[in-house]
């Protein structure tokens, strides 16, 4: 069976699988570094087994000559070290009749799904290849197998293998080289060196993944205190921070567990420096009592969180978009706060920067919505130019007297003192408070200091930011959707657009407050469809409750692990689309 | 300085800081007899012979009756969540080292659902100073056993006694880490001025946890200050030997068993304002 | 911390230095003031507890106290009183108003009220007598005799007012938890 691919780029999807520590992940990473050194975009992610070390794994690599994030629809080749629980990967590296697989023969056969899947088989004595160089590793082999099946030139190859092994020494580089030049005598014909047909670029490029995106963003805004217990898939963020935070006057506390974390924030923000945390769904549960207190007390605070698979310990390596209702709706009492979601990883730099700007500059809890998917895809990107969000905490005037922490004000942000400034000491506090901090039960000041913090997340300005939007004219009909799902969805709905079809799109980013109005003037005299990677639609639900969208949208939610491609997307789209008929 | 007492004294030329000046405008509500009352005091004698400016202390409290404390200081205070004052406190001194930092709380917030970030605050042994304030009662929630509290003590919602063996918050602190130990009493205000000034005074993190009757939930308290003396013997810097004088001590002494020159963690040295030089650095690192 | 006591005595850290006026002078206001102190605050708590009769006493005789540091302004010249640390003062065997005030009670009487006042008043008397067993110049000496004799008239004030076999009334409304 053949499946529909995306007809609005050109893109090469290569797997490797192996287990027992054969080195298939080293071999994607120096792909895709050899790939953007040629000139060329890609995305890798990857997916592995339950053990430590040791154990099964893949990568999958979509590649292209345009920036390029979404799954391919199927492997283009694949590539097996062995053969090895390989079952667990059927679902993400999808075979057909176009696969080309390529795998070592001898050892044990391919499984029965390979061969039933039609792909062509051919089989190589990769193992055996291993004795003819010295101190050679097979994944060297299966390198070089790939680069020339792709017809990917060999300066490419070794640059980015210097850089990705350069730390092992001469030594190694060199009975590596030996071992792909080798590698690639080893099949003589090429079914897909389709990369001299693409245009290759030679302006500057990125290579980086959606947690160190973020981790980048938030440095550029000038975070100097992360706090943090480790939590996949979130840990990565924090781990890219350490080393380099220091370098700019910051510093990393590991907590001893996640309530730590969010006080450890609020403590550092107090003392008035940006200060974030990275968690994921059930670490985020942990936090919401201090994320309350945060809220409460009016202290910045930025909470990334990567979605993973729900509930409670669910599914932690694989992503969903399942912790929506989570975030907006997890804390007691009136909790307005702000939600921002990335679209894609192209954009998690500066939506992390974004994020935390807004959460200085209104004095509240800033939650930025990840995800496994994006947070762990390593994508070639074109370089992201700074920015200056010109969003900081607002400080009391030189001269004051009579400061109130928490005084009712015009645009209802009220000046910060910096702690060690004379004459304007306050204590914050999580019980509800007069404009001076002073506790208090009556019903003014808790009306009055509700206002105050719903108010300053509503009347806010968030520019154009708050959403993406692709707008068709005369169009009829309008796609929604967040976060990882939307490269999916815009290339089926350019597919979809390019076959006829007149579809709008909008990607949210700001998801709290709610641009009700907004997107009430988008969504007008048009059929809605929702699209969402978790079993209850969430989001739909949410744009329902406050009629953002009419009564009459479509929700398309589907659970995790297994994401959305083009392809699921199209034809859940064009189901939709045939019931409006 | 909001105080009432304005004295004549003042006429003479005392170059003091006076204890009042720390205080802010907002009294205390603790109930007449508490002990906390006189906690307040000797904080407030000992910042003031410290001559510890008031924006220079940040003070960080959890839920309780001691943890109302930051309201009466005219200092930089936070009135936080139930147990984690250690952990807000800790991030605090992570990004302005620059600060005393100071933490209150009673005994229920600290050791019992507190109990973890107490333990790692000791073993970080980061530069502040933990002053609990431990009555052996939940006062604010009106009378329920506390890890301090003796084992038979009878309650509604213990009524055949505790049953549990109490809490020993010295001797955790002591195999936490924490690297100046101390006891002291509500009813000792000399003292335990004392105590307080050097616990601010040592470099790393100071534990005092300080008896205080409640006497509208454990009246019997009141005893104590006829039990209640001061440790016979100098401060060991030896884990061993304090263990042995915490171990030996029926709970009732007060004084320094353990004050030793540990390691401070402080997680940055480096100023706030670095180069921006650097983060092109880290960008180039990304570059294909 | 110029002058902190860096010593770690075993045993009290009060140490007393009586010989010269300005130390006497300190070691009084610093007793003095903690009197005060403590007197206004139980004050105002008795007020916030809405046990308005005993916190008029304490409010009541604070002026008795102040007297005794004004007494002590107007018998002296501008001198510098020496810094000395707070726990080292005023004496040895000072008893600190807390071993009494700690049997205060939201619902003391007006005599029991009487009762921790005189006791606190005491401790002064007591000091200014252990001040006067050693040799003081005659200005000190004057002084501390007056000094007792305002804590004698107090003392007579307190007595007058003072109510044998009160007995602690009923609470009759239980706690509620507050948070």
């Amino acid at each position: 069976m053949t499946y529909p691919v995306s007809t609005t780029q050109n893109s090469l999807a290569i797997s490797i699988s192996g287990s027992g520590g054969t080195g298939a992940v080293t071999v994607g990473l120096i792909l895709l570094e050899a790939v953007a050194k040629a000139g060329f975009y890609g995305v890798m992610t990857r997916s592995f087994g339950p053990q430590i070390r040791g154990g099964e794994s893949a990568v999958m690599l979509n590649l292209s000559d345009q920036p390029i994030e979404t799954l391919a629809e199927f492997s283009h080749i694949h590539l097996a070290l062995d053969w090895l629980k390989f079952e667990r990967f059927a679902d993400e590296i999808p075979l057909t009749q176009d696969s080309l697989v390529i795998y070592d023969n001898s050892r044990e056969k391919p499984p029965g799904l390979v061969e039933t899947s039609g792909a062509k088989l051919i089989g190589i004595a990769l193992q055996n290849a291993v004795k003819t160089v010295k101190d050679s590793r097979m994944n060297m082999f299966a390198l070089g197998v790939l680069a020339q099946q792709i017809g990917l030139n060999s300066m490419s190859i070794e640059a980015a293998l210097k850089k990705t092994l350069g730390k092992k020494g001469d030594a190694v580089i060199h009975s590596s080289l030996e071992a792909i030049q080798a590698g690639r005598q080893l099949i003589s014909d090429s079914y897909y060196a389709v990369l001299s047909n693409w245009q290759p670029t030679h302006q500057p490029r990125w290579n980086i993944s959606g947690n160190e995106a973020c981790g980048l963003g938030v440095l550029r805004g000038g975070l100097k205190l992360a706090a943090a217990y480790p939590i996949t898939p979130a840990t990565d963020i924090v781990e890219y921070l350490a080393p380099r935070i220091e370098k700019l006057g910051g510093r990393v506390l590991v907590a001893e567990d996640e309530l730590a974390a969010m006080n450890m924030v609020i403590g550092g923000s107090f003392g008035g420096l940006p200060s974030m945390t990275a968690t994921s769904g059930p670490g985020f549960s942990l936090m919401t009592e201090a994320m309350g207190l945060a809220i409460a007390s009016e202290t910045p605070a930025l909470v990334v969180t990567v979605m993973r698979g729900g509930p409670s310990t669910g599914i932690p390596t694989k992503s969903e978009q399942t912790d929506l209702n989570q975030v907006l709706y997890g804390f007691h009492g009136e909790a307005p706060h702000v939600v921002i979601a990335p679209l894609n990883v192209q954009e998690m730099v500066t939506i992390s920067q974004w994020s935390l700007g807004l959460a200085e500059a209104l004095q509240t809890l800033v939650v930025e919505v990840s995800d496994q998917h994006l947070g762990q895809s390593r994508v070639i990107i074109d370089p992201i130019p700074p920015v200056d969000f010109k969003l900081k905490r607002l400080l009391p005037a030189a001269t004051s007297s009579d400061y109130q922490r928490y005084q009712l004000t015009q645009e209802a942000v009220s000046p910060i003192a910096w702690p060690g400034t004379p004459d304007t000491q306050y204590t914050a506090d999580g019980l509800e408070h007069t404009e001076t901090g002073k506790p208090s039960s009556a019903a003014k000041d808790h009306q009055q200091q509700l206002a105050k913090r719903a108010q300053k997340t509503t009347q806010f300005d968030y520019g154009e930011r708050w959403a993406k939007l692709t707008e068709i004219e005369n169009s009829t009909r309008m796609v929604i959707t967040w976060g990882s799902s939307y490269e999916a969805v815009r290339a089926a709905v350019e597919t979809l657009n390019q076959q006829g079809e007149r579809i709008s799109l909008l990607g949210l980013r700001l998801l709290m407050p709610l641009q009700t109005q907004k997107i009430q003037a988008l969504t007008q005299g048009k059929a809605i469809m929702v699209v969402e990677q978790n079993a209850s639609g969430q989001l739909f639900h949410y744009l329902l409750s406050d009629n953002a969208i009419p009564q009459n949208s479509q929700s398309i939610a589907e659970a995790g692990p297994i994401l959305f491609k083009p392809s699921t997307v199209h034809a859940a789209l064009t189901d939709c689309l045939e019931t409006l008929k | 300085m909001t105080h009432a007492s304005q004295t004549p004294l003042e006429k003479i030329a005392i170059k003091t800081v006076k204890p009042t000046e720390y205080l802010s405008n907002v009294h205390p509500v603790w109930c007449p007899g508490c002990g906390h009352f006189f906690i307040l005091r000797a904080l407030t004698k000992a910042l003031a012979w410290l001559k510890l400016p008031k924006e220079q202390i940040g003070l960080v409290s959890g839920i309780g009756c001691s943890s109302r404390l930051p309201a009466y200081l005219n200092v930089y205070g936070f009135h936080g969540v139930h147990g984690r004052a250690l952990a807000l406190a800790s991030g605090l001194k992570a990004n302005r080292p620059d600060l005393t930092v100071l933490v209150a709380g009673g005994d229920g917030d600290g050791y019992s659902i507190g109990g973890n970030h107490f333990i790692h605050a000791c073993r970080r042994n980061m530069d502040m100073t933990y002053i609990v304030m431990d009555n052996e009662v939940y006062g604010m929630t009106k009378g329920q056993p506390s890890p301090t509290t003796p084992s038979e003590w009878q309650s509604k919602l213990t009524p055949n006694g505790i049953g549990v063996a109490r809490f020993n918050p010295l001797g955790i602190a002591l195999a936490a880490g924490a690297s100046f130990i101390a006891r002291g009493f509500s009813g000792d205000p000399n003292g335990l001025t004392k105590l307080i000034t050097e616990a601010i005074q040592h470099k790393g993190f100071s534990l005092i946890e300080i008896k205080s009757p409640c006497v509208t939930f454990r009246p019997e308290e009141k005893e104590w200050q006829k039990s209640m003396r001061s440790l016979n013997i100098s401060p060991s810097s030896n884990p061993a030997e304090a263990a042995k004088a915490i171990y030996s001590s029926d709970g009732f002494d007060t004084g320094i068993f353990y004050q030793a020159d540990l390691p401070i963690y402080e997680p940055s040295n480096t100023p706030c304002d670095a180069p921006a030089d650097t983060l092109a650095e880290i960008e180039k690192d990304l570059s294909v | 911390m110029n002058a902190m006591n860096t010593n770690t005595d075993a045993h009290p850290h009060l140490k007393t230095s009586h010989h010269n006026m300005a130390w006497v002078l300190a070691a009084i206001n610093e007793m003095l003031e903690e009197s005060i102190y403590h007197c206004e605050t139980l004050s105002h708590t008795l007020s916030v507890h809405h046990n308005l009769k005993a916190a008029k006493v304490f409010e009541a005789l604070c002026p008795h106290i102040i007297s005794e540091q004004v007494l002590m302004e107007d018998s002296s010249t501008s001198i510098p009183l020496p810094e000395i640390p707070p726990w080292e003062i005023p004496y040895q065997d000072y008893i600190h108003p807390v071993s009494t005030l700690t049997h205060a009670h939201y619902l003391m009487s007006e005599s029991d009220a009487w009762k921790i006042m005189s006791e606190v008043v005491q401790v002064h008397s007591c000091f200014y007598s252990y001040l006067l067993e050693k040799n003081q110049p005659p200005e000190i000496e004057s002084l501390l005799k007056q000094l007792r004799q305002l804590n004698t008239d107090c003392q007579k004030i307190c007595r007058q007012h003072q109510t044998p076999h009160d007995v602690l009334p009923a609470d009759l409304d239980p706690p509620i938890p507050q948070s």
